[in-house]
């Protein structure tokens, strides 16, 4: 292994040099910061190198939300930081205060995670810096907001919900919180092709404010719709398609379906006979509420799919089950 | 000029010569625009300098050729999986000790693919290395003061400095 290069990993330009060192992970970065005072100071002052490992590790599941709470996250942890020093060092949990009103719950765990930390945390870095973030994401440390995909052995049950997560970097899956009960209930081993960023940026108890496509859509549309079994629980997204009404047979110019208030869903991962299969909702109350009741659910605002890759996502997951 | 040339001749900085099929040379943007160069000039004789060493010229024609059917027709995923095998085959030959010229090769000449499995490599290579091992393998030079040191020691006792 001896001399396996003539060229010094420094002797690179920058940006090679920054597009091997993204490709580590926090832990692996902290190892390559004591080599030499160059690497310290590129590892602890390049933004850009942190921003790359943000978009690269962790873009897919991170979104606005997620952001936004590490902001009140960091916020919280300053202002708590004197309180929690006088701590003992055994394992804590608290949820956020008022001062810091949010959807979504603050959970600092004070443990074994702030043992890794501590090597990071000298004077290396400020606060609030995106290496900060992506540590904190690394170890743990941050619960943030997104969804998980929820099936059932069985097909009765394909969507997305919401819940805080954090990482866990031994087993390379999420432990879970989920919204009822508080946020108490935790689950783990979830994998990463089960977690997405919300695709839109609201609590899980929010109807979306779906009017500005509502009256666009049209039979063959691709779209997520909320749903809730009742009005205690929390909203998870639910994909359909987009179907003509019952007076109409879909053939070609004579399809009226878009002018109609009659809004036709089909969720196609349920049997044609099955009472799940089809709703049928009023755009004009879609508009400004949800509209159900106690035995079918509650249905709430509607995002229409724009990506093929969205559609492509759903259909792997849940065609399989409905055409075997 | 003739549209049935099915390789081109290249000079590599150390002035060796090689060939490398039209079909290859599409992996490269600059390559390929050095081959139509050569295809519809007046001048046929001419042949072009790529400022790649000799060693490295070889490994980069030798991925360009490999990977050529695949990028210019699509492949199916058994393809694509034979392929990421070759790859990492690819990499664990003698390419170590040209693997930083490796990717500054890929990087001028905008090979994406070539780049990436490179900095994936040097990445990978670092993973599993003391940081002696590290300062050693890549040539990196400890300037740190016998002070810095010793608070490094504190801070990261989790990795091995000897």
């Amino acid at each position: 292994m001896e001399n396996i290069c003539k060229v010094c990993l420094l002797d690179l330009p920058n940006s090679i040099l920054e597009c091997i060192l993204e490709r580590l992970s926090p832990s692996e970065l902290c190892k390559v910061s004591t080599l030499c005072t160059f690497l310290r100071e590129k590892i602890r002052t390049s933004e850009h190198l942190w921003e790359a490992i943000l978009k690269r590790k962790w873009g897919r599941v991170i979104g606005d939300s997620a952001l936004r709470e590490w902001h009140r996250f960091v916020a919280f942890r300053k202002a708590s930081s004197s309180e929690a020093k006088s701590r003992s060092s055994n394992t804590s949990e608290t949820s956020g205060t008022s001062s810091f009103k949010s959807d979504w719950p603050i959970i600092i765990t004070i443990g074994s995670s702030s043992r890794n930390i501590s090597q990071w945390t000298d004077d290396s870095f400020p606060d609030d810096s995106i290496m900060d973030l992506c540590i904190s994401l690394e170890i743990g440390l941050f619960w943030f907001p997104a969804q998980l995909y929820n099936e059932r052995n069985d097909w009765t049950i394909q969507n997305w919900h919401d819940a805080m997560l954090s990482y866990d970097s031994r087993t390379d899956t999420f432990k879970a919180r989920y919204p009822l009960h508080g946020w108490s209930e935790v689950g783990g081993n979830v994998g990463w092709d089960k977690v997405r960023a919300p695709a839109v940026d609201i609590s899980p108890f929010s109807v979306y404010a779906s009017n500005s496509i509502i009256h666009d859509l049209k039979p063959g549309d691709h779209i997520e719709i909320q749903w809730r079994h009742s009005l205690q629980y929390p909203f998870d997204w639910w994909y359909a398609l987009i179907s003509h009404v019952d007076t109409c047979d879909g053939r070609g110019s004579a399809c009226r379906c878009h002018d109609n208030d009659q809004l036709v869903l089909e969720f196609i991962e349920y049997p044609i006979e099955s009472y799940w299969r089809r709703a049928v909702l009023s755009r004009k109350v879609a508009c400004y509420k949800e509209q159900g009741n106690q035995r079918f659910g509650f249905y709430g605002g509607i995002r229409k799919i724009q990506t093929q890759d969205e559609i492509a996502r759903w259909n792997k997951e849940i065609l399989p089950i409905s055409n075997p | 000029m003739s549209s049935s040339v099915e390789a081109i001749t290249v000079l590599s900085s150390d002035g060796d010569e090689f060939k490398i099929t039209v079909s290859a040379a599409k992996l490269s943007k600059p390559l390929n625009w050095m081959l139509e160069d050569v295809c519809f000039s007046d001048d046929c004789d001419e042949v072009p300098t790529i400022e790649v060493n000799s060693k490295t010229l070889v490994k980069v024609i030798e991925y360009c050729e490999k990977h050529a059917p695949r990028a210019n027709s699509g492949a199916s995923d058994s393809d694509a999986e034979e392929l990421k095998k070759w790859d990492i085959e690819f990499m664990k030959m003698d390419v170590k000790d040209i693997l930083f010229h490796i990717l500054m090769a890929a990087n001028y000449l905008h090979m994406e693919g070539l780049y990436d499995l490179a900095c994936q490599t040097a990445a990978d290579l670092m993973k599993g290395m003391t940081v002696s091992q590290i300062r050693k393998i890549f040539h990196i030079k400890n300037d740190f003061s016998s002070e810095e040191q010793e608070q490094l020691r504190r801070q990261h006792p989790g990795c091995s400095f000897d």
